[in-house]
C-alpha cells in the first residue's frame, strides 16, 4: 500500500524568466530532484511532470524555479448540451 | 461645474484658429513643426509641443499659405477655427451608443455578426493569425476546409480532427464564411490566419498540460490572438496562467478566455469567473444575448486583481459550424461569445496593427457601453473597428 502523499501527479513548474533561456539546465536539476518530465515549454518557460507531494519541497527548491502547481482538469459541456 | 442637466455647447471665435500636425513622430511635434509656423510668419506662443497643436491668430490668405507649405513638405495638418466652449441649460439625454433594442438571425448574417459590426467594418482579419485552443476542428467541413487551417494536436492518442462539435463552433465564429449559400455568414474574422490546437479530447476534458501546451505552440507560431472558450469553475486564480498571460502579452500575443457558465441568473446566483479567465494578464469575455441582456449562465466578476469580466459578446443562439452531417448548430455559452471578440481583436489588429496590451486597450476601448453592471458585461458590447472613412 502506498499513501496518497507517495503517488506521483502532475504539476506545472513555472521558471523564472531570467533563467528560460537556459531551460535544459532546469530541467536536468528538476529531473534530478525527482521530476518526471512530461513535457517542456520553451516559449513559456514551462515544465510539465510527475512526481510525490513529498518530492515537492525539491522540486520548489531548484533555483529559478517561481511556482510549483498541481495540474487541474478542465472539461466543457456534452456536445449535446444547449448551454456550452 | 458640470452637471447633468447642463450640457457642453460652442461657438466660433473669429480670426483665431487651431492648427493640428498630426504626426506621430516626437521630431516632428517637437522641431519641424513650430519650425514652419515660425517661417511661414505664424506666432509659436501658443504651440503645445506633446500636442502638435498651436492656436494662431491669422486671415484665410495667411493659412492657405500654411496649408499650401504643409502640403508641399507632406506635413498633414488639419487648421480648425477655434470654439468658445460654454455650459447651457437643458439637454437631451444621450444615449450610450446607436444599439437596436434586438438582433435576429437574417438570410445573410447572424445576429452576433450584425451586433459586432464585422460586416460594416470592411475589415476580416487578413493577415492576422488566431489560434483556437479547443476539443480541434472538422477538417472536412465544407466551409471550413478551404481555409488552410493548421492543426496540431495536443491530446495522446487523438488527432486535431474534432470529435466533439465545440471547437469547430468556436473556429467558425473566429474565422467561417461571413457569406454562404445556405444561411446567414456566422465567421467575424473570415479571412485570418486560422491556427486549431486541439486541447480537449473529444470527451470535451483537457489538462493544464495539453492547455498550456497549446498556447506554447500558438506563441511559437506568432499568433496575436489566442481564443480559449474553456475552463474550470474555481474561483481560485491559478498561477501558471497568470505567468502563461504576462508571457504571451510580452510575445506579442493576447490570450482571450470565456467567463464561465456557472450562473443560474433567473435562481439569483450570479456565479463568479473560472480559471483562466481569472487571471489577471487573460481577457475575460462574458456572454450577451439578442436582446444585448446578459445571458442566465454568464458568469459574475470575481472579486479579486484580475478576476472582472472585461468586455462581453454574443453567447446566446449563436448558430455556427459544427462537426459531421449536421454541418451547423445554435447553441449558447460564454464559449460562443469568446469567439465573437477573439474575431473582433483580428479585425482591430489588422485595423491598427496593434499587439499585446495595445491590442486589449483596443477592444476595451471600442466596445459599446451598455446600460449593465460592469462586473457583468466589463467595457460593454465588443465592436469590429469603424470603417476606414469614418476613422
Amino acid at each position: 500500500m502506498t499513501s496518497p502523499g507517495e503517488r506521483p501527479v502532475g504539476w506545472i513548474v513555472t521558471v523564472d524568466e531570467e533563467r528560460t533561456a537556459r531551460l535544459d539546465e532546469v530541467v536536468a536539476e528538476l529531473q534530478a530532484a525527482g521530476l518526471r518530465v512530461n513535457r517542456v515549454l520553451t516559449s513559456l518557460g514551462m515544465v510539465h511532470g510527475r512526481a510525490t507531494e513529498e518530492q515537492l519541497e525539491a522540486l520548489r527548491s531548484v533555483d529559478g524555479v517561481v511556482s510549483v502547481d498541481r495540474e487541474q482538469e478542465h472539461r466543457i459541456s456534452p456536445p449535446d448540451a444547449e448551454v456550452q | 461645474m458640470h452637471t447633468p442637466e447642463h450640457t457642453l455647447t460652442t461657438t466660433t471665435r473669429s480670426g483665431r484658429f487651431v492648427v493640428v500636425f498630426d504626426s506621430a513622430d516626437p521630431q516632428v511635434r517637437e522641431d519641424s513643426a513650430p519650425g514652419l509656423l515660425s517661417t511661414e510668419g505664424f506666432s509659436t506662443e501658443t504651440y503645445f509641443s506633446r500636442l502638435g497643436v498651436a492656436v494662431v491668430d491669422a486671415d484665410s490668405d495667411h493659412l492657405n499659405a500654411l496649408r499650401s507649405r504643409c502640403q508641399a513638405e507632406r506635413r498633414p495638418v488639419h487648421v480648425l477655427p477655434e470654439r468658445i466652449y460654454r455650459v447651457l441649460d437643458a439637454a437631451p439625454a444621450a444615449r450610450p451608443a446607436e444599439l437596436p433594442d434586438s438582433f435576429t438571425d437574417t438570410e445573410e448574417l447572424t445576429w452576433g455578426l450584425q451586433a459586432v459590426r464585422s460586416l460594416e467594418s470592411g475589415y476580416t482579419g487578413a493577415g492576422v493569425r488566431v489560434a483556437v485552443l479547443d476539443t480541434g476542428v472538422d477538417l472536412e467541413h465544407p466551409e471550413l476546409a478551404g481555409r488552410g487551417i493548421v492543426a496540431e494536436s495536443f491530446i495522446d492518442g487523438e488527432t486535431a480532427q474534432d470529435g466533439h462539435g465545440h471547437g469547430t463552433h468556436c473556429l467558425g465564429t473566429v474565422g467561417g464564411p461571413r457569406s454562404r449559400e445556405d444561411g446567414p455568414g456566422y465567421g467575424v474574422a473570415p479571412e485570418a490566419e486560422l491556427f486549431a490546437g486541439k486541447v480537449l479530447g473529444d470527451d470535451g476534458s483537457g489538462s493544464d498540460t495539453s492547455i498550456l501546451s497549446g498556447i506554447d505552440w500558438a506563441l511559437q507560431q506568432e499568433c496575436a490572438v489566442i481564443s480559449m472558450s474553456l475552463g474550470a469553475d474555481v474561483p481560485e486564480v491559478h498561477p501558471p496562467y497568470v505567468a502563461a498571460g504576462r508571457r504571451a502579452l510580452e510575445q506579442g500575443s493576447l490570450i482571450i478566455a470565456a467567463a464561465g457558465n456557472n450562473a443560474r441568473r433567473s435562481s439569483g446566483e450570479n456565479g463568479f469567473v473560472g480559471a483562466p479567465a481569472n487571471s489577471p494578464y487573460v481577457m475575460a469575455v462574458g456572454a450577451l444575448d439578442p436582446q444585448l441582456g446578459i445571458a442566465d449562465f454568464s458568469a459574475r466578476t470575481l472579486p479579486g486583481r484580475g478576476g472582472q469580466v472585461d468586455v462581453a459578446g454574443p453567447g446566446v443562439d449563436v448558430l455556427s459550424a459544427w462537426t459531421g452531417d449536421q454541418r451547423h448548430r445554435i447553441i449558447s455559452g460564454t464559449s460562443m461569445a469568446t469567439p465573437h471578440v477573439s474575431g473582433v481583436a483580428a479585425l482591430l489588429a489588422e485595423a491598427t496593427g496593434f499587439r499585446a496590451r495595445e491590442l486589449w486597450a483596443e477592444i476595451v476601448q471600442e466596445a459599446a457601453r451598455l446600460e449593465l453592471p460592469s462586473v457583468d458585461v466589463g467595457s460593454g458590447l465588443s465592436l469590429a473597428p469603424p470603417a476606414e472613412e469614418q476613422q
